[in-house]
């Protein structure tokens, strides 16, 4: 560009309206989108400091439109031949300064073959040089802030509704326990990272309750249980690390269970269902009412303290020495028939047996499935082994302190010194040996109420972090599953269902069946277990015979034309119609773990958020455990 | 571009366009003697006229279209011919015929010779062009774009300058035919001739039903209107004008990405490229009635519609609303801008 010495007012002035340009730019652009986006910013981060308690100095985000602004103002490229046209339009000069510093710049674009067009080209030039003198930039750009708008008043208002808002109490919890409420409560907060505590309650009570046990280390693990779903409302954990934490505590809590496991040879569970029907038996029982209560509460140390009371308070009357043989008879009883009861792991043991031997005779076709097969059964039949042999421990003890309930009563022996000494002993044995029994009892009770607790911990830190479109879709889930418990009608008359819908994906699925033909046995298990012990229900079974159930081929000539047959109309719903539902609503597609896991979570919701007795809730942890997937 | 390229010819154009100036507004004043107002329609004939394009005129009959014409005519000095197109006219009307003549002083024999029609003036009035077949209108393309006619296996040329000034009534009268595009195309500009106002009208009478007829005289000759025409066309265009015209011309297409919704809803085809050169042209000669020596936007903006609007095609949805193609290009005028 060369620029002819005529031209350089032009330029100048050029110049000077592109500046002013830029300058008016800046003024339109901040006070424009700058000045209500920084409003906007101010409103929002006023909102977050005083609802999420984040750093006042977030404030200064609202000045950052302006230096964005101002940035895209001086680094916008701007065109001289659009300033020059801006001249032109406001002095009316009919393009006479563009078209002159247009000539003057591109000469070559002036056709050449007629002198005369040149001439005038030249005549342009010296036109827009003479018009320039006088020009100013000023008015042709005019600096005038742009008028406030609708959009401005809002931003303002939005400022104005973010200072109303009140500033959230500070977490209480965030100082340290002196602020907690007794017993290191702690307090619901709905808000602060998405932690709503008021589910938590129960649990808390729980972990509160299980933290004065006589039993160390289940009193720690619910310690710090406690500790970790206060770090997290805190603040101090993330949910990550909170259920990194709980799993820790977990693996503690599994070597204790197996530590009790190992340190009774009875069955625990067994004793504890035992001790628990004891104690209600007894309620009826004047002498040993406060066994009963004692039994009920599984403080051992009382059991064998009320115990010895009794027998003492028998030997002063007749009366109560009556009263003592009348509970002693109802014991005697109470052992009895829990150690007559069937728990079904004999049954299960020769099933497993069966299955293992059936298993030898027809192979897999794959030596390695065949191996591996072969191995689980071997390890259920042990474990089904293991469990019964820990039954029948717990059913010998039983039947001594149902004999020795027999011995303590005053009619069991003679009344010389020597009856009178035996009887005394027995009555010892039988106070120590349900105070045993009850200590197991205990023991083994608290750590399923810990393992409850830390299922329930652990799905409460995983759902406080679900955010609310999961919320909904839970809780839209739970509603149709109550309609259909119900009986009502789902969307579009459609019959409502259980079945719980999933996203249908590509893969492969890989099972394996098996079952008697005969299908015989019974369903209904009646002791719970603990989670390292298979359940020991054993069901009808389903599964392939050994005959093949089609037989060879006929070779009678048939017609084999097909015929369309209309079913009759019934009531209820045909198979087809529940297998066109059921193609629908996705159960085909959704594989057992993923329907199991569903289940579990809401029957642990319900559980989490539900009053539910404890036996109640270790009645459901049971069902999950025997129905959870293999493998 | 130096002083040495050019030898000092400035003193001389600027004369020359100040010449121009003067002549085209004694013409223009001189036709005003006789029409009244159309200011409008006068300058765009008088546009025709230097630009070397023929005109259209369009308006209800009674608005003085063919005197208008008539009078320009007659203030240029040049040969003029009127033809009044009828439903039954033939091209032969038009372009003439050969006839057999008996032989003169004598000769022996008789012979065909060409009679030439009314096409052969230097303005042809073809009023109420419109009224005629399209067989008949058709015979003026040749004439319109190339100066020259066809008859009897003979190719003749026209008398320089040719303009072809035509009137037609609007399509909606009675016995219209509408006019082919390729024929519409060939027209510089089409003018609409509006209804005058109270005063005009005033004046109007005042002039026409006293005993003083006005006359015109003739001011301008043809060879001088071609001198004209040549130094218009010696005027400088600016790279960022041609392009902001072509810009505008493409956006009249609905393919076009500049188009406007008002183009691509209502309009079949846009200008042709004959539109472009239209508009250049005439904003050439707005720009040297104003004495100077380059046109700007806002001349190109002030052609534009009488350039574009028969040139611009409305489909049937556009049709039918009752579309006008001036609203659709001053859509287009306000969403193009220049460099």
């Amino acid at each position: 560009m060369s620029k002819r010495p005529e031209l350089r007012p032009i330029y100048g002035l050029l110049a000077r309206v592109q500046s002013r340009e830029r300058l008016s730019d800046a003024i339109n652009l901040v006070l424009a989108i700058g000045l209500p986006a920084g409003l906007v910013l101010a409103a929002l981060a006023v909102v977050s400091t005083r609802l999420f308690m984040t750093p006042v100095e977030l404030i200064w985000l609202a000045l950052a439109p302006t230096p964005i602004m101002l940035m895209w103002t001086l680094v916008r490229p701007r065109s001289i031949r659009a300033a020059a046209r801006k001249v032109d339009a406001h002095y009316r000069l009919d393009d006479r300064l563009g078209n002159a510093i247009e000539f003057a710049e591109q000469p070559d674009k002036v056709p050449a073959d007629d002198p005369r067009t040149r001439a005038m080209a030249e005549m342009a030039i010296a036109d827009g040089a003479k018009v320039v003198h006088g020009l100013v930039a000023k008015p042709v750009v005019p600096l005038r802030p742009p008028a406030p708008r609708m959009l401005d008043l809002l931003a303002l208002m939005l400022v104005g509704a973010a200072v109303l808002l009140p500033q959230r109490e500070p977490d209480p919890l965030a100082t340290p326990d002196a602020d907690a409420g007794p017993g290191g409560e702690l307090i619901s907060e709905p808000a602060k990272h998405g932690v709503d505590m008021t589910r938590a309650e129960p649990l808390r009570d729980e972990l509160n309750k299980l933290k004065t046990s006589p039993e160390e280390q289940i009193a720690r693990i619910a310690n710090e249980m406690l500790d970790v779903l206060a770090d997290l409302v805190r603040g101090l954990l993330d949910r990550a690390a909170a259920l990194q934490q709980l799993e820790l505590l977990d693996l503690e809590l599994r070597d204790i269970e197996q530590t009790i496991g190992e340190e009774f040879e009875e069955d625990p569970w067994m004793m504890s269902e035992a001790m628990r029907e004891l104690g209600e038996d007894l309620r009826e029982q004047d002498a040993m009412r406060e066994v009963s209560e004692a039994l009920a509460e599984t403080d051992a140390e009382q059991v064998e303290k009320e115990m010895e009371a009794a027998f003492d308070a028998a030997s002063e009357s007749e009366e109560a020495q009556k009263q003592l043989d009348e509970a002693l008879a109802e014991f005697e009883r109470s052992m009895a028939q829990t150690a007559k009861e069937n728990t079904g792991t004999d049954k299960a043991v020769e099933q497993a047996e069966r299955e293992l031997e059936r298993q030898k005779e027809n192979p897999a076709e794959d030596a390695e499935e065949q191996e591996r097969e072969l191995q689980r059964k071997q390890e259920k039949l042990d474990e089904l082994k293991r469990q019964s042999e820990a039954e029948k421990k717990a059913r010998e003890k039983m039947e001594k302190l149902e004999q020795l309930a027999r011995e303590s009563k005053s009619s069991s022996g003679s009344q010389n010194q020597a009856g009178e000494q035996k009887r005394k002993d027995a009555q010892q044995k039988l106070s120590k040996g349900t105070g045993e029994a009850t200590k197991s009892s205990r023991k083994m009770q608290q750590a399923n109420d810990v393992r409850d607790a830390m299922d329930q911990a652990k799905s409460f830190v995983q759902r406080s972090g679900q955010n609310s479109d999961s919320e909904n879709r839970r809780k839209q889930q739970q509603e149709r599953f109550a309609k259909a418990a119900k009986g009502e009608k789902g969307k579009n008359g459609k019959p409502a269902t259980m079945l719980v819908e999933g996203e249908v994906g590509e893969g492969e699925g890989e099972g394996e069946g098996e079952g008697e033909g005969e299908g015989e046995g019974e369903g209904e298990g009646q002791k719970p277990g603990n989670g390292s012990q298979p359940g020991n229900g054993a069901g009808p079974g389903i599964g392939e015979g050994s005959v093949d159930s089609q037989g060879e081929e006929s070779s009678k000539d048939v017609d084999k034309t097909n015929e369309r047959v209309d079913a009759d109309q019934g009531k209820g719903r045909t198979r087809a119609e529940v297998i066109e539902t059921a193609s629908q609503e996705g159960f085909a597609t959704e594989s057992y773990k993923r329907v199991y896991k569903d289940y579990e979570s809401f029957a642990q919701s319900a559980m989490d958020s539900d009053e539910l007795p404890a036996g109640q809730r270790r009645r459901v942890k049971r069902y999950f455990q025997m129905i959870q997937p293999q493998g | 571009m130096t002083a040495e390229a050019a030898p000092n010819p400035t003193p001389d154009i600027a004369a020359q366009l100040k010449a121009l100036q003067t002549d085209l507004h004694t013409l223009v004043d001189e036709v005003q003697r006789v029409i009244v107002g159309q200011d409008v329609v006068i300058r765009g004939v008088v546009t025709c006229l230097l630009a070397g394009g023929h005109g259209l005129l369009e308006g209800v009959p009674g608005l003085g279209k063919t005197l208008l014409i008539r009078t320009v005519a007659e203030a240029v000095s040049m040969s003029f011919n009127r033809i009044q197109f009828t439903p039954d006219m033939m091209p032969a009307d038009i372009l003439g015929t050969s006839v057999l003549l008996e032989g003169e002083d004598g000769a022996v024999g008789r012979q065909l010779k060409y009679q030439p029609g009314p096409i052969f003036a230097n303005i042809v009035l073809a009023d109420e062009i419109n009224r005629a077949t399209p067989k008949t209108q058709s015979a003026l393309l040749e004439a319109m774009a190339e100066h020259q006619v066809t008859a009897g296996g003979q190719t003749r040329k026209l008398p320089e300058p040719f303009f072809v000034l035509a009137t037609q009534n609007p399509l909606e009268q009675e016995g219209t035919y509408p006019l082919p595009e390729a024929q519409l195309d060939r027209f510089l500009f089409k003018i609409m001739v509006d209804f005058p106002n109270e005063e005009e009208l005033i004046s109007i009478l005042d002039r026409t039903t006293g005993s003083k007829s006005q006359s015109v005289k003739p001011v301008m000759t043809g060879a001088r209107l071609i001198e004209l025409q040549q130094l218009i066309r010696a005027m400088p265009i600016t790279p960022s004008m041609t392009r902001y015209v072509v810009r505008v011309l493409r956006a009249t297409h609905p393919t076009d990405k500049n188009a406007t919704e008002g183009i691509k809803r209502y309009v079949r085809f846009g200008g042709s490229p004959r539109g472009a050169q239209a508009v250049l042209l005439a904003a050439r000669v707005r720009a040297a009635l104003e004495g100077r020596q380059s046109p700007s936007v806002e001349d190109v903006k002030h052609v534009v519609p009488q350039a574009l609007r028969h040139r611009v095609l409305l489909n049937f949805e556009g049709e039918a609303e009752g579309v006008s193609v001036d609203s659709v290009l001053e859509e287009v005028l306000a969403k193009v801008k220049p460099d």
